[in-house]
């Protein structure tokens, strides 16, 4: 049986049982990964796994079931086992969950691509990784190198019961690499911070990363004797290499209505920006502000509807620094007595049930006349330069955070100066907003992407796009180095 | 499926494999049925079942590798994702570091399957949450959580003989118990092969009268305590002392582990000597698959399937203070003449003969921890650590606990604290974030309790 009769099998079965509301998806996720270390290519990996779910509702209650379905007896299975489920949690249930209503689309969306990543002869890649590694390798104290590429390919077919048909196809490809600095008395690394696009293979940019190759080799050299900054305090001027894991740890997963509302308490935590300071709270500075938007071009978490048929969108987070919205779903978004979802549902496979997942989230450039990144340096006096991620940690209300940069450098006087060794900062997340007090202009914007995500249970990982221009924090507390 | 056809599938698909061109190839595959209930102060929210069988084909060719994973597997699928891996496999560069498929092993019966598990059912799975969350609403508490019952089947095979395959059960309970004015809460985490094991209702119960005993905490200073570690704690911040424990990483000077002069730190008394951590195979209240794979970097993806099957055995990680073992790869491991370390499915730390009162009963001023929250390494080259409390944090005076706490930010070094213990219980079963295992509670002087974290 083909997969759309599979999934009208589906649906005949609703129609049959007199379920209330049924959807059903099939997914097919197709995923390269290729890893080179030094000159050995040490990893790769074609990976394809297809199959197809079943989501009831039933009396204010989901039940989910899902396999590799060949028949219309194996789709009936699938169907009683996700009556059963939802039938069991109804009946332990005091408090139904309420949905938000869905309109009914038919519709196809795809990730524009120029080239199919799956489709470029393994050689060039390879090529690629080895010749990246080689070029690293040729520093002397330049221990250890790594470089990777990372395809996925999803194809979801999705209906529903209300008359909803969508099919989409969405790509993400990634490429980046690290060289590790082994000296006396210190290991350090540096990353190329590949910004990692939902695209095709045209999104690897081979010249840029074999042109900076030497300088990320030298920049791992360098920490290996650098200092670490002196003082208890410092400016902090962040790249949106760094923002964005800044953005996600602090506003995304903060905004997320499922953590708010307790449904994450065992697992990924709670959130301290609760319903009640809603278009009330002062999360940041004036010249803060946060955009969520599943239809952003190329961002790692765009695609035309979610997991639960819901059309995505673009809305603010945060408007000249108060709380204004949230990412929510179609059995959330009810409990904030807001009409409609945001179209935050993401499943990570067939098999997974679809859960609350932030959009790509970004903060806006600063207003024409914001100053260009030049001249944030040249107006800073006593700072650090923060490039890439490192060590990260926040509480489970996304309050007390400690976060460090890949790559950091002194700010003196208006000039960028020597490399610093291990930086950490670190503060309380609405006070920490309220101090940027400088957003570059819209020229100076970039967006990067996170992978890896985990949330929920079982967990599942996402990977999604934050974006910005440099901004500047004052006087952040920064971990002195023992 | 019984083993029969799990075999009967890997030997076609290594049939498939070899008449395509390998010259090496190993198959794994595993077979998962699973059910999940999730809940959210005391109402369920999300409730699945799935099942996936999975195959993971690992090709050479004169030193070329390559790996195709699929879910497809009828005859010809398995004749596809053969002529694929080769077809990759051609294309690779030759490993230097190859290592070839594993002849057949002698294995110790194990028992990972419980028929308790599997027979869990749907409507089963309900009643216990109901259970729990109903008790939770008498007791005017929420809770969180998450259940999930799994039995499947694992299996290897490869083209120089070796089978191996074994059905296995788990399940496991994750529990986090709120007050409902948001400032008192607690949290364990449950893992049992055998259903009839799973205390579940003794847990909650547990769970709710912390979180009421942790209620309205009190505002203490950071500073360097005293501090007394859950099991749960000590699996949470001690498992990158594992993580670290990688033979070829220690010897290119990229862990704590090998920071002197090149040279590893195998063999160095490192940590105290009652600190003793293993991996056991044969523990009755861990029981583990009799199989696994090599569990270290170096070598490659495909070497580790390769290495699939490797028996599993106890290992000593660190023995009254001495670093015993490092992980290793296959392919590391035979360049350094070691022998290659199955995947621990545990980890155990042995104690000593304290209670728990007893510990606190010594204590003048310190803290007693219940959980630790997102630890990751500032400095991975010296091991040095950050992560928070949560889900209770007791003030200690003069041998009592007496009040809860706030939160707190933590940084420091388990190489530090586990020079730094001054008691031990017993151990206790915990299921930590990547292993079940068994620690004790322990005790640990001028512990770096850095900043205050008001979230509960």
């Amino acid at each position: 049986m083909n997969v759309d009769n599979l999934l009208a099998t589906a649906l005949n079965e609703a129609n049959t049982k007199k379920i209330d509301y049924l959807e059903a998806r099939w997914g097919n996720y197709c995923n390269q990964f290729l890893h080179a270390r030094d000159s050995i290519v040490d990893m790769m990996n074609d990976e394809s796994s297809a199959g197809m779910n079943v989501r009831i509702f039933h009396k204010g209650a989901w039940g989910f079931a899902a396999a590799m379905v060949k028949t219309a007896a194996d789709v009936a299975n699938l169907v009683e086992q996700a009556q059963k489920a939802a039938s069991t949690s109804a009946r332990i249930s005091n408090k139904p969950l309420i949905l938000t209503d869905l309109k009914p689309y038919q519709a196809q969306w795809q990730t524009p691509i120029q080239i199919d990543p799956f489709k470029v002869p393994l050689k060039e890649k390879l090529d690629l990784l080895q010749e990246l590694n080689r070029l690293m390798l040729a520093h002397n104290q330049i221990s250890e190198v790594s470089s990777w590429m990372r395809f996925f390919k999803t194809e979801k077919k999705y209906v529903n019961t209300i008359g909803t048909r969508t099919d989409q196809i969405i790509f993400r490809s990634d490429a980046d690499y690290r060289a590790t600095a082994v000296g006396n008395d210190r290991c350090e690394s540096r990353s190329y911070q590949s910004i990692q696009l939902s695209a095709g293979y045209e999104s690897v940019d081979a010249k840029a990363m074999l042109e900076a190759a030497p300088r990320v080799a030298r920049e791992a050299i360098e920490q290996l004797t650098a200092k670490p900054w002196s003082k208890d305090h410092a400016d902090l001027i962040l790249m949106p290499s760094h923002t964005r894991l800044v953005i996600h740890e602090t506003i995304g997963h903060a905004t997320e209505l499922d953590r708010i509302l307790g449904w994450e308490a065992d697992y990924a935590g709670t959130s301290f920006a609760t319903p009640e300071k809603l278009d009330n709270y002062r999360y940041g500075s004036n010249c803060f502000n946060v955009t969520a938007d599943r239809t952003m071009p190329h961002g790692l978490a765009t695609c035309g509807f979610d997991d639960e048929g819901v059309q995505t969108g673009r809305w603010k987070i945060v408007t000249d620094g108060i709380l204004t919205g949230y990412a929510t779903t179609r059995d959330t978004a009810p409990m904030i007595d807001a009409k409609s979802s945001c179209g935050c549902a993401y499943a990570d496979h067939w098999t997974s049930f679809p859960i609350l997942r932030m959009a790509n989230t970004s903060i806006d450039p600063g207003p024409k006349g914001s100053p260009t990144f030049k001249q944030l340096i040249e107006n800073t006096e006593n700072g650090i330069l923060v490039d890439g991620m490192a060590a990260f940690s926040i509480d489970q209300q996304r309050i007390n955070f400690q976060f460090g940069g890949d790559y950091c450098r002194a700010v003196r006087n208006g000039r960028i100066e020597e490399p610093l060794w291990n930086v950490v900062y670190e503060g309380n997340n609405p006070s920490f907003w309220s101090s940027m007090d400088a957003v570059c202009c819209s020229n100076e914007w970039r967006q990067y992407g996170v992978y890896g995500c985990a949330k929920g249970q079982p967990v599942q990982t996402t990977a999604l796009t934050h974006g910005s221009a440099p901004l500047r924090l004052r006087n952040v507390s920064v971990r002195r180095s023992s | 499926m019984d083993h029969s056809n799990y075999q009967s599938i890997l030997d076609t698909v290594l049939q498939k494999a070899s008449k395509a061109g390998a010259e090496h190839a190993a198959a794994v595959m595993s077979d998962d049925t699973s059910g999940t209930l999730r809940f959210a102060a005391n109402r369920p929210t999300q409730h699945k079942t799935h099942r996936n069988t999975e195959l993971s084909l690992a090709v050479s060719i004169a030193g070329k590798e390559a790996i195709c994973e699929t879910n497809l597997l009828q005859e010809n699928d398995l004749e596809s994702v053969a002529a694929k891996a080769v077809q990759f496999a051609r294309n690779a560069p030759e490993n230097p570091e190859f290592f070839p498929p594993l002849r057949q092993q002698t294995y110790t019966a194990t028992q990972a399957w419980f028929d308790s598990t599997a027979a869990i059912s749907i409507p089963e799975r309900g009643e216990i949450v109901g259970e729990m969350c109903a008790h939770a609403e008498s007791e005017n508490t929420d809770l969180f959580g998450n259940l999930e019952v799994s039995s499947g089947f694992m299996a290897v095979a490869n083209t120089n003989g070796l089978f191996a395959g074994q059905p296995v059960t788990e399940v496991s309970l994750s529990l986090t118990a709120r007050t409902r004015n948001s400032n008192g809460s607690s949290q364990a985490h449950l893992w049992e092969r055998d259903w009839n094991k799973l205390k579940y209702m003794e847990s909650a119960e547990r769970t709710i009268k912390v979180a009421r005993n942790s209620v309205n905490p009190k505002p203490l200073d950071p500073g360097h305590y005293t501090v007394i570690l859950s099991p749960k704690a000590v699996s949470e911040y001690l498992m990158f002392v594992v993580f670290a424990m990688d033979a070829r990483m220690a010897d290119t000077g990229q862990s704590f582990f090998g920071k002197q002069s090149n040279k590893s730190r195998l063999n160095d008394g490192c940590f105290q000597d009652i600190v003793t951590l293993k991996s056991m195979s044969d523990h009755p209240e861990l029981p583990t698959p009799c199989f696994g794979q090599a569990f270290g970097s170096g070598g490659s993806a495909a070497g580790t399937l390769f290495s699939t099957g490797l028996p599993v055995q106890t290992t000593e990680w660190i023995e009254n203070g001495i670093v015993k073992n490092f992980r290793y790869s296959p392919w590391y491991a035979l360049k350094n003449n070691r022998v290659p370390i199955a995947y621990p499915f545990n980890l155990y730390m042995s104690g000593d003969s304290s209670s728990l009162d007893e510990l606190i009963a010594e204590v003048k001023r310190g803290v007693l921890i219940e959980s630790f929250w997102y630890v990751n390494p500032t400095d991975w080259s010296r091991l040095e650590l950050t992560g928070l409390t949560r889900d209770g944090t007791f003030l200690i005076e003069n041998g009592k606990i007496t009040c809860p706490v706030n939160s707190f930010r933590f940084n420091d070094s388990p190489v530090r604290s586990l020079n730094r213990i001054s008691g031990m219980t017993h151990p206790e079963k915990i299921y930590g974030e990547y292993w079940p295992g068994m620690f004790p509670w322990i005790r640990v002087d001028d512990f770096n309790l850095s900043s205050v974290s008001n979230a509960v």
